[in-house]
């Protein structure tokens, strides 16, 4: 972000240019200044110098005050091997944190789930991943591993793997966790792997029904967060919404545009744990990871929190 | 397993089950899918008491995660496609476990792929084969036997003592219900028997041709109808998956295309933060846009999209190349049969595969041609191409444009709403304006004539003996019960 290009920034055009005349170039120029500092330098007014701040969320320096819930995990962070997504989860994933990664077809959201598997292997935890459309096999995780520091023998005795595609076996694992949780005691790590998946199936669901289920979801990922310090990384796909220009929710008759969101809604995360962080590209090589919400605030989208990525070709 | 009853668990005592019978339980799925609540207020049942028979059944029934260490190939079986080039872009072959999509217009190569590829699953492991044999399920077609006979002929991988017809099981499958029918007693009846003769080869490709011709509808559809054919695609694909891995079998999925919707001038852009679909759709629906190329997009959504693990699109191009078999590394192995194509010298279209998303390699592109052995793969630098008289003589009729908005399929009715659960019901009414005819398949060949395979498909004989409603073999003979 601190190298980010204020010109790219969605701000009005007087303030870009007076920022440009001053000699502002990126985010990271403007580290010493304030709000009112930078009224004055730029010869602006103060609100529009303080949106100038906000649009680059200088107040993010505000976590140094870390909220409780940031000390009990402890300070290990695990890393998802991509820097910037580290830096949106202000230095990695921690003990008892639940980062779910949503993202189109495609995107590289299970590659994340592996890395953050890596990670948790390279310091000796065990890893339970639940596999539940098909897109990570035992064996395109050994070769995931494979570049990892540890031995592969060790690597691949820390991490089980288990397949489920309907929602009564998933509520089936849901109930028996607690019971391998405490049979593997050295289980930190839980991976659910496309989590939408099954729940997307309307057959014979009612709305209370599946309401209810997710509400299991989030019982059983609170008390192993609370109890054995479980990380659980989820993935999951999106769906789309149709919207009226105005915003509001439509349908085909008064809709104009369709958005993308994380198909399972946020109601089933504990959101005093969980980070959710969408992939969205914007080519076929680069996109950005966007955070929707953090343990400390849901994020808005104005201007959006994310960080840029690049894959390597 | 879903469909389990309740008292085949040995560990619940009859008490229980005058429980669980009270409150209308039969399945495992009523009562893991029931609220416990629901339960005890229609039996008066003790909480405590309805608690014990979650965890009984649960334990029961509990799956056994496996270490990796004892299973470290799991995933990574798989068979050649009879074409080196191919093999390397889908990521060392065809992989079983998962399921692959074969996207494309009418005549592009989708078939004659899995065609190709019934056969190539047969073959012994030293020649690139896994031992396994096919099951292809057709919608509104007949498997084209005769085209198969021609691969095995002419593909220098293939021979009759390496593959037959009648390791290809074939089945009609023209409706929805008929295909959930199918995929959910009578394959999985065919694979445990297969598996449970010596001498047989377990099934390792299963192959729908094509998905699409099931969701076709000249009919006015009303939101209702929507959200049964979202949930038809759904319950499909869980099927599909949960044969893929219980049988580590390679499913193959052929989707029809549809025209890319562009977008007007006045297009509602969205606010910042937002993501729009039209702009996400183009890095998962389509390839990008090639100039001379023409612009389709997978049809079926989202909804479809989001349930497979690799997407490989076939597309023509408007280029030609001067091909004979000296252009090939490989030798023909035999002398090529008398065809429409005897001349070494003509000019034969170029086809363009595109690998656009895949669980087990990254993005990918190759030029291929179709030959009677099958698809053949180009490498960049073979002779200069060609290029087709003016696009105006051959452009195809354009397929059904499906007015929706923004390009979101009729399909994509996966709404969230605001507080992200799904409605659980539709609201009367119909979807006012839109023509929700689903994408029909393109039909038939180019105008002009210029594509030699348009041809040969329209001759693909029908055998009317194959009709039934079980598995066959492709050849003629035996039948599965």
């Amino acid at each position: 972000m601190a190298k980010r290009q204020l010109a790219t920034l969605s701000l009005p055009v007087f303030v870009l240019s007076a920022l440009d005349r001053a000699g502002y170039q990126t985010v990271e120029d403007l580290s010493g200044a304030t709000p009112d500092s930078l009224s004055k330098d730029l010869n602006i007014s103060l609100p529009s110098s303080q949106a100038v701040f906000q649009a680059t969320q200088m107040p993010r320096s505000v976590p140094l005050t870390q909220s409780a819930a940031l000390l009990v995990g402890g300070s290990k962070a695990y890393s998802t091997k991509l820097a910037e997504l580290d830096a949106l989860l202000e230095g990695g994933l921690k003990r008892g944190f639940i980062l779910e990664l949503s993202g189109p077809p495609g995107s590289i959201k299970e590659t994340v789930a592996m890395n953050v598997v890596s990670s948790f292997v390279e310091a000796s935890h065990h890893v339970l991943f639940v596999d539940m459309q098909n897109m990570t096999s035992p064996a395109t995780l050994v070769r995931s591993l494979r570049t990892s520091s540890s031995a592969p023998q060790d690597c691949q005795g820390r991490v089980h793997h288990l397949r489920i595609h309907t929602l009564p076996d998933l509520m089936i694992f849901l109930r028996n966790l607690p019971s391998y949780l405490q049979d593997h005691p050295e289980t930190a790590l839980l991976v659910l792997n496309s989590l939408s998946y099954p729940f997307q199936s309307l057959a014979g669901l009612s709305n209370s029904t599946r309401v209810a289920l997710l509400d299991r979801v989030k019982q059983t990922l609170t008390r192993a967060s609370a109890s054995t310090k479980l990380t659980v990384v989820i993935t999951s796909q999106l769906a789309t919404k149709l919207l009226k220009p105005d915003g509001s929710a439509a349908d085909f008759e008064t809709g104009s545009r369709a958005i993308m969101a994380p198909a399972l809604g946020p109601a089933y995360l504990p959101s005093a744990k969980t980070y959710r962080v969408c992939v969205v590209p914007r080519s076929r090589t680069a996109g950005v990871f966007r955070l929707l919400s953090s343990p400390l605030a849901v994020h808005g989208s104005q201007p959006p929190v994310e960080e840029a990525y690049q894959l390597a070709r | 397993m879903e469909s389990q009853a309740v008292s085949s668990i040995a560990a619940l005592s009859s008490q229980d089950l005058g429980i669980l019978k009270r409150a209308g339980v039969v399945n495992v799925a009523d009562l893991l899918l029931a609220a416990p609540s629901d339960i005890v207020r229609k039996t008066r049942a003790n909480v405590k008491d309805i608690e014990r028979i979650l965890d009984t059944v649960c334990h029961a029934m509990a799956k056994q995660p496996r270490a990796l260490q004892d299973i470290p190939h799991e995933g990574d079986e798989k068979f050649t496609t009879g074409d080196e080039r191919l093999d390397e872009i889908i990521g060392g072959g065809v992989r079983t476990g998962m399921l692959w999509e074969v996207v494309g217009e009418s005549a592009a190569g989708k078939t004659q792929l899995a065609l190709q590829l019934s056969l190539m699953v047969q073959l012994p492991p030293r020649l690139g084969g896994i031992d396994g044999s096919a099951c292809y399920v057709t919608v509104t077609t007949r498997l084209p036997t005769s085209r198969l006979t021609d691969i095995q002929d002419t593909h220098p991988l293939l021979s009759p003592s390496l593959c037959s017809l009648s390791d290809v099981h074939t089945i009609k499958a023209p409706e929805i219900p008929m295909l959930l029918h199918v995929l959910s007693s009578r394959l999985p009846s065919l694979l445990d028997q297969l598996l449970s003769q010596r001498d047989s080869k377990p099934v390792k490709l299963l192959v729908i041709d094509a998905l699409t011709e099931l969701f076709h509808s000249h009919n006015r559809v009303s939101k209702d109808t929507l959200f049964e054919r979202s949930k038809n695609l759904t319950e499909i694909s869980t099927l599909l998956h949960g044969i893929a891995s219980k049988y580590q079998i390679a499913v193959l999925v052929l989707n029809e295309v549809i025209d890319v919707f562009d977008r007007s001038l006045d297009a509602d852009m969205g606010r910042p933060g937002e993501i729009l679909y039209r702009e996400q759709s183009r890095w998962f629906n389509r390839p990008d846009y090639v100039p001379g190329g023409s612009r389709k997009e997978a049809s079926l959504g989202l909804v479809w999209a989001n349930q497979i693990n690799a997407r490989v699109m076939l597309s023509r191009t408007e280029r030609t190349r001067i091909v004979d078999t000296d252009d090939y590394e490989r030798a023909a192995k035999r002398p090529r049969l008398e065809s429409s194509q005897a001349s070494p010298a003509q000019p034969v279209r170029v086809r363009r595969l595109n690998v656009i998303f895949s669980s087990v390699g990254p993005p990918a592109a190759l030029d291929f041609i179709i030959r009677k052995e099958g698809i053949v793969t180009l490498p960049d630098d073979v002779a200069p191409e060609n290029t087709m008289p003016p696009p105006s003589a051959r452009r195809p009729p354009p397929t059904q444009v499906q007015p929706t908005i923004d390009g979101i399929s009729p399909f994509d009715i996966g709404i969230i709403e605001a507080d992200g659960l799904l409605p659980s019901s539709p609201s009367a009414g119909d979807v006012g304006g839109a023509q929700t005819a689903v994408a029909e398949a393109e039909e038939g060949p180019q105008q002009g004539g210029g594509d030699e395979w348009d041809e040969y498909w329209r001759e693909a004989d029908a055998h009317d003996d194959l009709y039934n409603t079980d598995f066959a073999s492709s050849s003629q003979s035996s039948r599965f019960a």
